[in-house]
């Protein structure tokens, strides 16, 4: 329907494959009013949310992906199964050829995450300190380490942070340091869950320039967001997930011209979708 | 990229002992950066543990025994008792976190290092607040090993080994208790629960009913962090070997206990929260 | 501008059901973790088996210690148990780090009291306790007989005792947590609670204090948490001088109010004028 995938060429190889992703929450319910309560705390009662309702796509080595939707659509859960953190109710993941909650370990060592709003960074001390901890987790040889904090510090630009407590950075410091611990250990996908949260025009123009720079080099990005802006940061793709659906996956342009060259907010974007589903 | 192979055997062991030390380094570095705070926490921490202390003292101002115990055995268990605590305190409190790191999602961030995620929590913070209550502790078993006439090393070092095997069974208990979170979110009662365990430690555990007796030797094994190993101070042939089964029962309690946490993160992660 | 302690509209009753509110809320939050409860539960009932076996292990040679016979004590150790839910050292009050943070605006400007506001919210988890805890734990110690009910002049006046105790204890957490925005330290009185517990007679009656650490204890608020019901409900006290011990209770809580309203109209005035 609108999901043309034809113009992508994807199985040269394949790094993330999803096949019919399917997670399940069982909430339980809380109940309104005081009687409604104490009812449901003698006699519980649960509901089912369904977070993906049968999700597929692939992404190549290299490639970089924007994986947009509201908040609440299935994009945080999709990381969590794509890091492994969660298990699926049903369908298939494989990252670089493991199932990431299969081989949670292997697999973390493999990949690269960084939440937007939770920084990995050591509150109180020195963000070096947060390096050399991370070198130790990871267990870097003292080369590779040395080889790779050299280059993320520089392509940050965060030299001059390094003897700083954490706590007293600016949101977009914060952000270039997280980006670079994120780097460190030399992942082959890296996923950033809404990293650009609350930053400015300028502090998205050094991020996006990093994030073609690692591209480059053979780094696999999936990047989840909220905000259609966050797209020019990743060109190649864009997947497009509302209530657990993927409703569009293709290139940025494509979306564009659906839409007659123009976007406007994401949930425009997602009504409009609705809109021409139901005339046709 | 990807041809990491990580370590097996001794040398796993050996990467997470050195990755210790790094953690800990980098603890000691943030409770350090508040150097004024950290005295003035620990000085009320030693409140703390006296104004407990202060109970059983106060207590003896009036009796001469309890049970069958005389003041310097009874000191000697809440000595070895308090002294189990605090070093579980000291090196085990970041369990306390799990439940609100499951609440706000920072639990995922253990999920996604290439690292046993128990390590990864225990070694992640180190509280600033107990080491008043370790001084009270070594202060109290001091006195009391003075007072039985017992201060020798090997008491002492038997002290040591128990108290450490006293602290291995208590984390056993907060594993537990704070484990629930990953399948409840709201785990502070079973928190609370594992805590009042420790309260049972406090007095001779043949003070009890024959039913406690049983549960908190058999089932929840929490007599062994005092009561059992400080017979063999006192010399009681008849519990001798109760005493000497302190740390195979820490171990044993801490292997189902660990066993159970790896069956809550399991549910943890498929049922999500 | 004129900060918003609005003392006119203080305790005035059409306000109350307002305030109500937020027990009501704070009492409900308690229903929702189930299991949560159950594990509470359990832990209030190995204190209670706790107290009761130590007690008896330390009469067992003797019939009174301190002039205390075992039934008085028991009746003084088991009903503290009772109500150490509803006496629980009341959680969040610390008003410092809100204050640093500037979420404290947020509380300043509703039309509501702070003050007030959290202590009727803290009863609200502080009934819940008693509640679910408290009151089958006293059910089942009056079944077994371990309890006994005293008249019902006494079980009145020890209700009224009771109502004085929580005002007490959530008076000195809130003093203490208006104080860590003063000390900027943290340290509250929960990082010194066991004192408070102490010298309040939660553990051993005042009776066994020896004579100094009495006066000290005399000298202190904290008797009024929780010796004073206890003793009302066991006997310690006699019962012609349960009312003058109400008396120095009252005394003791209403300064505590006082005290109470006074750091915390000054904490509010440093607040608007040096914006904190």
């Amino acid at each position: 329907m609108f999901t043309d995938i034809s113009n992508i060429t994807c199985g040269d190889d394949p790094v993330i494959i999803v096949e019919d992703l399917i997670k399940h929450f069982r909430i339980r319910l809380d109940g309104d009013d005081f009687r409604e309560r104490v009812r449901l705390f003698f006699r519980p009662e649960y509901r089912t949310v369904k977070a993906l309702d049968g999700v597929s796509f692939t992404v190549r080595r290299g490639e970089s992906v924007g994986y947009i939707g509201l908040n609440g659509a299935g994009k945080s859960t999709t990381i969590k199964l794509l890091c492994g953190v969660l298990v699926p109710t049903s369908g298939r993941v494989i990252v670089a050829g493991i199932e990431p909650h299969r081989h949670r370990t292997l697999n973390a060592r493999r990949i690269g995450l960084m939440m937007g709003q939770r920084t990995q960074l050591l509150w109180d001390l020195p963000v070096k300190e947060s390096f050399t901890l991370l070198g130790k987790i990871y267990d870097l040889d003292p080369e590779t380490y040395r080889a790779n904090k050299d280059r993320l510090i520089d392509a940050l630009d965060i030299r001059s942070l390094m003897e700083t407590p954490a706590r007293m950075l600016s949101l977009g410091q914060r952000t270039r340091c997280d980006l670079a611990l994120t780097f460190l250990h030399d992942p082959a996908v890296v996923y950033l869950d809404e990293p650009t949260i609350g930053l400015d025009v300028f502090a998205r123009e050094r991020i996006r320039e990093f994030l073609r720079a690692e591209k480059a080099r053979g780094v696999t990005i999936f990047m989840a967001s909220h905000d259609l802006d966050d797209l020019e940061m990743v060109a190649d793709r864009v997947l497009l997930i509302h209530q657990g659906r993927i409703l569009f996956d293709g290139t940025q342009a494509d979306l564009k011209d659906m839409f007659g060259g123009q976007l406007g907010s994401l949930e425009d974007t997602v009504k409009r979708f609705y809109r021409e589903e139901a005339l046709g | 990229m990807g041809s990491y192979e990580p370590p097996r055997g001794m040398a796993a062991v050996w990467r997470y002992v050195k990755l210790y030390y790094w953690y800990l380094r980098a603890n000691w570095l943030s409770l350090m950066a508040y150097p004024v705070e950290f005295i003035i926490v620990n000085l009320s921490g030693v409140a703390y543990s006296l104004g407990s202390v202060a109970a059983v003292w106060v207590l003896f101002a009036q009796v001469k025994a309890i049970g069958r115990w005389t003041y310097p055995e009874v000191l000697l268990i809440y000595g070895m008792s308090i002294f189990s605590r605090s070093l579980f305190h000291l090196f085990w409190i970041n369990l306390m976190t799990l439940s609100s790191m499951v609440r706000d999602g920072t639990v995922d961030r253990l999920l996604v290092r290439p690292l046993n995620p128990l390590f990864q929590v225990v070694a992640g913070y180190l509280d600033n607040d107990d080491w008043g209550e370790l001084v009270t502790a070594i202060m109290l078993v001091w006195i009391s090993l003075g007072m039985l006439g017992q201060r020798t090393v090997w008491a002492i070092l038997w002290v040591l080994l128990s108290v450490i095997s006293g602290s291995l069974i208590f984390a056993s208990m907060h594993l537990v208790g704070n484990a629930v979170s990953f399948f409840t979110i709201e785990s502070s009662g079973f928190s609370r629960l594992a805590w009042t365990m420790d309260e049972f430690t406090r007095y001779p555990a043949d003070i009890y009913g024959k039913t406690t007796r049983t549960i908190i030797t058999w089932v929840l094994p929490v007599a062994f962090a005092s009561f059992y190993p400080a017979q063999l101070v006192f010399g009681n042939e008849q519990m001798k070997w109760m005493a000497v089964a302190t740390p195979v029962i820490a171990i044993l309690t801490f292997s189902a206990a660990y066993i159970f946490w790896t069956v809550a993160i399991n549910h943890y992660q498929g049922a999500g929260n | 501008m004129k900060p918003v302690t609005n003392s006119e509209t203080y305790l005035k009753p059409l306000r109350l059901r307002k305030y109500l509110q937020y027990t009501r809320a704070e009492f409900m939050r308690g229903l929702r973790y189930r299991a949560n409860y159950w594990a509470t539960l359990c832990s209030s009932v190995i204190m209670t088996v706790i107290q009761w076996s130590l007690w008896r292990a330390v009469y067992i040679n003797t019939t009174s210690i301190a002039g205390v016979s075992l039934p008085a004590m028991m009746a003084y150790v088991l009903i503290g148990r009772v109500i150490s839910g509803f006496l629980a050292e009341p959680a969040n009050l610390n008003i410092g780090p809100r204050v640093r943070s500037g979420a404290i605006v947020h509380d300043l400007v509703k039309p509501a009291d702070l003050h007030l506001q959290l202590m009727f919210q803290t009863l609200g988890g502080a009934l819940f306790r008693l509640v679910s805890t408290g009151l089958p734990i006293f059910l089942v110690l009056l079944i077994t007989g371990a309890l006994r009910m005293p008249d019902l002049k006494t079980v009145a006046l020890f209700i009224v005792s009771l109502v004085m105790s929580y005002i007490t204890l959530f008076s000195t957490s809130f003093v203490s947590g208006v104080l860590t925005f003063y000390t900027k330290s943290g340290v509250g009185v929960e990082h010194m609670y066991t004192l408070v517990e102490l010298m309040s007679g939660l553990y051993v009656p005042l009776q066994f204090f020896p004579g100094w650490l009495r006066k000290i204890a005399d000298l202190l608020p904290f008797k009024a948490i929780h010796y004073i019901p206890m003793a009302i409900w066991s006997g310690l006290t006699e019962p012609g001088e349960i009312l003058s011990s109400l008396a120095s209770q009252l005394i003791w809580t209403a300064a505590m109010v006082v005290l109470c309203r006074a750091i915390w109209s000054g904490a509010v005035k440093h607040l608007t004028i040096q914006g904190g």
